[in-house]
């Protein structure tokens, strides 16, 4: 009977290796996640929960924009609406940040 | 007089043995089995018959002048009256109440009036042929009738009206009409009969030949036979013995002289174990020892000198002889040497003898066991060797062939009356048939079938109905070129359209729709709109239907393009779908076409309407949704990291975060990273984008 062949010794040799440099791994994400939410700080009257869901609300409106003119063969020049909106938010919040 | 060259019209010529003739019943006969003739007065005899026509036509034409002299004459031209080969040919006969489209069999019921009406009738048709014809279409009118007969038919036609204008003058052209018949069939049958007697004896076998041939030449039985009788009386016959009162010429008619000599004569002979001394009495004894006359009729060893020693005549045995020698089927040889020997005889069917056709047939259509064995043995040419010898005038309604179809035409010329079978299902008359059509549809394939064999249009033609026969093929014709039908269904279309042409009151099963027409002002882009029209048929019946858009428009189509409606199996009702697939139409423009539904009975029209109008509400809704789910994604991450970190302040002050479990951070923003990208596969497949 042919052996099944185990991941058991990698993945755990993966695993270690991976905390080991976990440090090293969650600087990296910073240097993703520092930008942005330094972009959304506005004030810090403001949870950064809720102006990480505004975000994440206009890029939703931009994206439902998108699958909209898919879905419903609308023209390509409706997404300018909604990437527009973002452009002068995002410029409000840097010039306010 | 009319000229010698002009012709006879196609329906009054016959010829033994075919279809034409059929319609003909015989006028009961001396010496001959019996057939009604219901429909002929008995004072009255059959037109003059020369110059042979195709015969389907010419019972349809003569048919046709006698249904409608029956009627009282013409009210309008008949339908098929143009056709090729139709009544217009009446126009060339020689006779003038064929001119006039009257039966001059039935002239004591002809009146000047219908004489009157028949004349401006055909006259105004004859008029437009002419018309037609100076007026460019020359051709085409003078292929299809000749210009001397357009030309001619006026006077043709003013002729025939002077001919039967008052009662004197109708009574003086039937008397001429009728004498130019018996003339030309006494002519044709003088010489045979000259020679049939000129030895002082005549035989019933000898009687039937004179007759077969005077039939031929438009002579009834009854009249062939009073000449006989009058010509052999003037040469000294008398009947010297009365054997069968019902058949003269079994009386031994004979000359003095023949008598004498025929008394001298004492010869006996030995057959199948009993003595005779004539032919009649060898008859009678193959009649009765069956089995062991087959056994000596195997050869031609015995019986052919028997009958020499008999009639002392080397031709008789011959005749005898040839038969044994060419008939290879033992039964048909068996049938053929009875019933020359003894022409009278009786025929045996289903354990019963029958003396005249008449009555085995009324027994044989009883049922259908007794019905189909009687078209067995006309197939195989029973009946036929039967009747040749012992009534020629009946087996001359016989077609030349012996399938089905001519064993109907045979039967109905007997007795118009007798009833049809579908296979076991007895049916008395057209409406009949129509009658149970419309209560059981599990016939109608059989009906079909039956129609397309022949038994049923060959029933229609012999009781008269011919017209039966020509609409359904103009119907179904129609059907055909429709091309909607498979197979199947062509077989419930062509029943249904027998039903309509059988029974005028049966309504044509029509559809209506339950709406009148379909309007959708504001169908949104991108989105697929359906609008069902129900359609029902109004009767009892069987009704394919092709549905199409009079507009080929992209986006804008049907769920069914043919839909088949059959009351009988509860499919009354269907429902055909109008699908808008908006994203192909332009905006803002108003489409505009119909829904047609056709049917061999008719169409429906349904106007639609459609509008595209910008999707706002779904475009809103979309956006709406996409942002929620996006915005609720991007907080649950935040607030991840905020647990992750044990705060849930602004980490934008600081230059790196790991918190206390860094790796976990990293698997929280690849895992956010990573979940942005799948949800676009994933929504693409959701959205089917």
């Amino acid at each position: 009977m042919k052996k099944k062949k185990s991941y058991f010794w990698p993945a755990a040799l993966l695993v270690t290796i991976l905390v080991i440099i976990g440090d090293f791994l969650a600087r990296v994400s910073s240097v993703l996640f520092l930008p942005v939410e330094r972009l959304l700080f506005v004030t810090p009257g403001i949870s950064p929960v809720i102006m990480w869901a505004f975000l994440g609300m206009m890029l939703g409106a931009i994206y439902g924009c998108y699958v909209s003119i898919r879905k419903f063969r609308l023209d390509n020049k409706l997404i300018v609406i909604p990437v527009g909106i973002f452009v002068v938010v995002i410029n409000l919040m840097i010039i306010f940040s | 007089m009319e000229s010698s060259d002009e012709k006879i019209i196609p329906g009054t010529d016959s010829r033994p043995g075919e279809t034409g003739r059929a319609q003909e019943k015989i006028i009961p006969g001396v010496g001959t089995p019996r057939v009604d003739k219901p429909d002929t007065p008995t004072n009255q005899t059959t037109p003059p018959r020369s110059q042979p026509e195709e015969p389907g036509e010419q019972t349809d034409v003569t048919q046709l002048i006698a249904a409608s002299t029956r009627a009282g004459g013409l009210n309008e031209i008949p339908h098929d009256f143009d056709n090729r080969n139709g009544s217009w040919s009446s126009i060339s006969s020689s006779n003038p109440f064929e001119i006039l489209y009257l039966d001059y069999k039935q002239y004591r019921s002809i009146t000047s009036e219908m004489v009157q009406k028949n004349y401006r009738i055909i006259s105004e048709f004859w008029a437009d042929k002419l018309l037609i014809m100076n007026r460019g279409a020359r051709d085409q009118i003078e292929k299809k009738y000749t210009a001397v007969v357009v030309n001619g038919a006026e006077r043709r036609l003013e002729a025939a009206l002077n001919k039967l204008k008052t009662p004197a003058s109708l009574e003086l052209s039937f008397q001429q009409v009728d004498g130019r018949r018996l003339e030309t069939g006494f002519a044709a049958i003088s010489e045979l009969i000259e020679i049939s007697v000129q030895d002082g004896h005549i035989t019933e076998n000898q009687a039937n030949v004179i007759v077969a041939k005077g039939l031929k030449n438009g002579l009834e039985a009854h009249e062939i036979e009073g000449r006989i009788i009058s010509i052999i009386t003037e040469k000294g016959f008398k009947p010297r013995k009365e054997v069968d009162k019902s058949r003269t010429f079994r009386n031994l008619w004979m000359t003095e002289d023949a008598w004498t000599a025929y008394q001298r004569r004492d010869v006996r002979v030995e057959w199948l174990v009993e003595y005779a001394s004539t032919l009649e009495e060898l008859g009678e004894i193959t009649f009765r020892k069956k089995t062991e006359s087959e056994y000596y009729l195997r050869n031609a060893n015995y019986l052919p000198a028997l009958v020499n020693r008999v009639t002392n005549s080397a031709s008789r045995a011959a005749e005898f002889e040839r038969i044994i020698e060419e008939e290879k089927d033992t039964e048909k040889k068996y049938l053929k040497i009875l019933y020359h020997l003894h022409p009278a005889l009786p025929f045996r069917f289903r354990g019963s003898v029958y003396n005249d056709i008449h009555k085995l047939f009324d027994d044989a259509t009883l049922a259908p066991e007794s019905f189909w064995m009687a078209a067995a043995l006309f197939s195989k040419d029973h009946f036929r060797i039967w009747l040749n010898e012992s009534a020629p005038q009946v087996a001359m309604l016989m077609p030349e062939t012996n399938d089905v179809i001519a064993f109907l035409t045979f039967l109905y010329a007997v007795n118009r009356h007798y009833p049809f079978y579908l296979n076991n299902t007895k049916f008395t008359s057209p409406e009949d048939l129509a009658r149970a059509m419309k209560v059981n549809q599990g016939i109608w394939v059989n009906v079909a079938q039956h129609m397309e064999n022949g038994y049923l249009p060959a029933w229609f033609k012999a009781i008269g109905r011919a017209d039966i026969n020509s609409r359904y093929n103009a119907h179904l014709e129609a059907i055909i070129n429709a091309g909607l039908y498979d197979a199947k269904e062509l077989k419930l279309a062509a029943a249904q359209t027998l039903i309509l042409i059988i029974d005028a009151s049966v309504a044509v099963p029509t559809l209506s729709a339950d709406i009148s027409q379909i309007v959708l002002p504001e169908v949104e882009g991108g989105s697929v709109v359906r609008s069902g029209v129900r359609l029902r048929v109004q009767n009892a019946g069987f009704v394919k239907a092709a549905v199409r858009l009079d507009t080929d428009i992209d986006g804008i189509t049907i769920s069914e393009n043919e839909l088949t409606f059959n009351s009988y199996a509860h499919e009354s009702e269907r429902e055909v779908v109008l699908i808008v697939d908006s994203s192909r139409l332009v905006k803002d423009r108003l489409y505009m076409l119909n829904l047609t539904v056709n049917t061999s009975y008719g169409a429906i029209s349904i106007p639609v309407q459609i509008r595209v109008v910008f999707p706002k509400r779904a475009v809103t809704i979309k956006v709406a949704q996409y942002a929620a789910a996006t915005a609720l994604y991007f907080s649950l991450f935040r607030y991840l990291v905020s647990l992750l970190m044990n705060f849930d302040g602004w980490l934008a002050g600081y230059g790196y975060v790991t918190g206390e479990y860094p790796f976990l951070f990293f698997l929280l923003v690849a895992g956010f990273t990573a979940g942005a990208f799948y949800s676009f596969r994933y929504v693409k497949k959701l959205e089917k984008i």
